[in-house]
């Protein structure tokens, strides 16, 4: 099984990737967003972690779901905190996407898409056979991050400024599509990249 | 027999020759092109939608009051009808079921001495996955959509995306699904239902 690592900054236009090679190639698509969220279900490891540091009455709400809002206010407010949340959840998300990723070849997936968003920056490039790099101008990317997350541009810059620059991302990436034209063009880097991808 | 008329029954020999060939190569192609069709079905069914288990799926099916051709669906969907799947969070078989899943669906069939391993037993599979999918399908308003939802990430999941996304008992929008694994597996579910339905209900 062949396994695409997809990253780009935020709000670059990942899932127009994603969604292609899923639904034209067939490629499972395993989300490493989604996969943090799995593992702070009820039940799960990180879950399990959180009602242990803090306790029942701060880390769950009373359907015994996590309680995001309160955890997140000690989060921010404590560093050590912060610090000894990437250091439990970081080996987690990695766990949970090395299980996805042994299920999909078990059902014998021929390619696997693994999205996430910070690759280079949790260095987890080596999970993947290649890597691709998704971008667009910081123009179009500030502007997009705005509407689509409904933020200031003050705290847009903020997140974008948050993650490696693009072009070191680009330098090291094996492909990279550029998503400033219209979605033919991109469609079209897409299936190019797709096809040279399985003639290696 | 002149010289004449052996050059002309050679000809029409010839021109019969041609007719036969062309008879006999107009029929193996028709052949051929028949096969074909044939063929695609039977490969269709034998690579790509296999239905091992046939009898047990459609038996439960009915006994729960579900569609057998979306209970198919799951299965190919889940495991590729393959009885010793196992996923890493350790849900079983045919219908990957997670053992405590497979414990509540026991007590609520009155069932004593659950263990984890009867789930390893297709039939056994087959009878709990279809009764839990018609579960979820009776507490999600019969509707599928959140039904199959609700089967890859949890009831609980779903309840919380309803409240939180306003969601109404007749959602239709797959499209706002946060799980791009749960999106996914809907849309497939339902498509395969479709090639389960077109190839083995006959019409």
């Amino acid at each position: 099984m062949r396994i695409i690592g997809l990253t780009g900054g935020i709000a670059s236009g990942k899932s127009t990737v994603s969604k292609r090679l899923h639904e034209l190639y067939g490629a499972a698509h395993i989300d490493a967003d989604e996969a943090a969220y799995r593992i702070a279900e009820p039940g799960a490891p990180l879950w399990r972690l959180f009602v242990e540091r803090y306790g029942k009455e701060k880390a769950l709400k009373e359907d015994g779901t996590l309680d995001r809002a309160s955890i997140g206010k000690i989060i921010f407010a404590n560093p050590d905190e912060r610090a000894w949340l990437d250091s439990v959840s970081h080996p987690l998300v990695k766990e949970e996407l090395l299980g996805k990723l042994e299920d999909c070849r078990r059902l014998g997936a021929e390619a696997a898409v693994l999205d996430v968003p910070l690759l280079y920056e949790v260095g987890w490039e080596n999970m993947a056979d290649s890597v691709w790099v998704v971008y667009v101008s910081p123009e179009t990317q500030l502007k997009r991050l705005m509407e689509r997350n409904n933020l200031t541009e003050e705290l847009a810059l903020d997140r974008i400024s948050s993650q490696m620059p693009l072009a070191e991302k680009k330098a090291r990436a094996d492909v990279v599509i550029d998503n400033n034209g219209d979605l033919e063009s991109t469609n079209r880097q897409i299936d190019k990249a797709w096809n040279e991808e399985f003639s290696k | 027999m002149t010289r004449l008329q052996t050059i002309i029954m050679n000809k029409r020999k010839k021109t019969r020759k041609k007719y036969a060939f062309l008879f006999v190569a107009g029929v193996v192609l028709m052949t051929l092109v028949f096969c074909s069709f044939y063929e695609f079905e039977t490969v269709q069914k034998k690579y790509f939608y296999p239905y091992p288990y046939k009898e047990f799926v459609e038996r439960y099916a009915e006994a729960n009051g579900v569609d057998s051709a979306l209970a198919a669906s799951v299965i190919m969907n889940e495991s590729k009808f393959r009885p010793d799947a196992k996923s890493h969070r350790g849900a079983i078989g045919l219908m990957q079921i997670m053992p405590e899943t497979g414990e509540w669906i026991s007590v609520q069939l009155e069932e004593e001495r659950f263990t984890p391993d009867m789930l390893h037993d297709p039939e056994t599979n087959i009878r709990y996955g279809i009764w839990y999918l018609a579960e979820l399908r009776q507490e999600f308003y019969g509707n599928d959509i959140l039904a199959l939802a609700a089967y890859n990430a949890g009831r609980g999941m779903v309840h919380e995306w309803m409240e939180e996304k306003k969601w109404k008992k007749g959602f239709h929008s797959i499209s706002e699904i946060p799980y791009a694994e749960t999106r996914e597996y809907v849309v497939k579910v339902l498509k395969n239902k479709e090639k389960y339905q077109s190839l083995y209900e006959r019409r």
